[in-house]
């Protein structure tokens, strides 16, 4: 699935994945490299089922998969962790989604407190509206990973180029 | 003019061509140390594949040869009941599951072997309105691992039980264009061989996947008292192809084979002399000759 942007003709890039609602519907947020439009793109719960059963992840994956990792994951009704015996403990969850779920889970309950210098604050009022939240919370996240508190144009530039915009 | 899907390189930044090509990466890598991948398959249900797999499983095992048995049952799993592994405790770490191991270090990997309790049915977590959409593409993904991500190790062969129809063969073929081969699995019944006729003809004709010949199941009942034969079926003709496939065996039945596949037992390792045992093994001997030759025989 590939998305591109009437008005600039360029392909849109990959932004954020908003993760899963409670039903299993997926929401994923695609930007316009040029001008900067975006798009959400949001599966039916049966939609996010199809994907997640060819074993892939929306948005990339920086690490393979764990083995049986679909089969581990989303396969009710199995043995106990003690009859299938982990030799070496993996750490947190084994599905890119759930994944994705709890890292959204922990940005909504435990949100850090980031300052924007006016300089970022007019910059950001120069992204479309329509955009605008998505971008913020684009660049906010990215100032959260790399340890900054305060978000300047600089910081705003180095999110955009790690977003691939 | 407007773009076109393949105008664009990439996808924005998923990369899912490259995730599903890593996916096939890995799977060729594992699949690397099996010599050959045989699958035991028929259109119709309880013709006795399962017990055909665990006997030709259990025959080439006797021969000295490596052996895994992938159950591609997924939702109706009896391999590891039939190689007496059920409950097994399976091993993991950070590059696959170790199999279970058999009779005669035959190794085994099954969705039973993960299933909490005898009455579990397989059910994954999911949407459970209209999973038609996403079920049988869950199913492909658990086959797909179990070729990934089990410590198969060096193998001589590997026999993949699978479930009735002709879908999970497609599907089987799509994951591993090595498959050497198949073996059909029918009954003397007209019913039976119209539809295992059609299995011939996907596998062959459509798939391109050498059929190794046919296996005629249950052609008569052996008395366990006094040894003598009886039909179980109406009398058909003796053919000795179906749709051009030759005939590797006819398997008598043997009210004992039961017994022994729910011991776990297979029955060619119980009782050799017996005519059931005996037609089991020259299916065998013929499986033998098809991958020694590197050819197929039809």
């Amino acid at each position: 699935m590939k998305f591109v942007c009437i008005e600039c003709d360029e392909p849109m890039k990959f932004a954020k994945n908003d993760g899963l609602d409670d039903d299993g519907s997926l929401s994923v947020n695609f930007i316009c490299p040029s001008c900067e439009w975006g798009v959400t793109l949001l599966t039916n719960p049966q939609e996010t089922q199809m994907v997640r059963s060819l074993g892939v992840k929306i948005g990339g994956s920086a690490v393979p998969p764990k083995p049986m990792e679909m089969l581990q994951t989303h396969l009710a009704g199995q043995r106990s962790a003690q009859e299938v015996a982990v030799r070496e403990p993996a750490s947190g969850s084994a599905c890119p989604f759930s994944a994705l779920v709890q890292d959204t889970i922990q940005e909504t309950e435990a949100p850090a407190t980031l300052l924007w210098s006016a300089e970022a604050t007019e910059r950001l009022q120069r992204v479309p509206e329509f955009i605008r939240p998505m971008a913020r919370k684009g660049i906010e996240t990215y100032a959260r990973e790399q340890g900054v508190a305060e978000i300047t144009p600089n910081v705003m530039e180095a999110a955009r180029e790690h977003m691939g915009m | 003019m407007p773009k076109r899907y393949r105008d664009i390189a990439g996808d924005g930044g998923s990369n899912i061509a490259a995730q599903v090509s890593a996916q096939t990466e890995r799977l060729k890598a594992r699949m690397a140390g099996v010599r050959h991948a045989i699958a035991v398959m028929s259109g119709k249900g309880g013709v006795g594949k399962s017990a055909v797999t665990t006997n030709l499983a259990a025959y080439f095992a006797r021969e000295g040869w490596r052996v895994g048995v992938i159950d591609a049952d997924i939702n109706g799993p009896s391999i590891a009941k039939m190689l007496g592994v059920r409950g097994h405790s399976l091993n993991l770490d950070a590059d696959g599951v170790f199999p279970a191991l058999g009779p005669l270090d035959i190794r085994v990997i099954s969705m039973d072997l993960f299933l909490k309790e005898d009455h579990t049915p397989v059910v994954w977590d999911g949407p459970q309105a209209e999973t038609f959409v996403w079920r049988g593409t869950m199913e492909m993904h658990t086959l797909r691992e179990f070729l990934t991500d089990v410590h198969w190790g060096e193998l001589d062969i590997l026999l993949l039980d699978l479930p009735p129809g002709t879908d999970r063969l497609a599907t089987l073929n799509d994951l591993l264009p090595g498959l050497h081969g198949s073996v059909v699995v029918t009954i003397p019944s007209a019913v039976s061989q119209l539809i295992v006729s059609k299995s011939i003809t996907m596998a062959r004709d459509l798939l391109r996947t050498p059929v190794i010949g046919l296996v005629e199941n249950m052609t008569a009942y052996v008395c366990p008292t006094c040894g003598t034969t009886h039909p179980l079926f109406a009398p058909t003709p003796q053919a000795e192809t179906l749709a051009g496939v030759p005939l590797l065996g006819r398997v008598p039945f043997d009210p004992r084979m039961a017994l022994a596949g729910d011991k776990g037992v297979p029955f060619i390792l119980e009782d050799a002399t017996s005519p059931t045992a005996q037609a089991l093994a020259q299916v065998g001997e013929g499986v033998l000759n098809f991958v020694n030759s590197g050819s197929p025989v039809s």
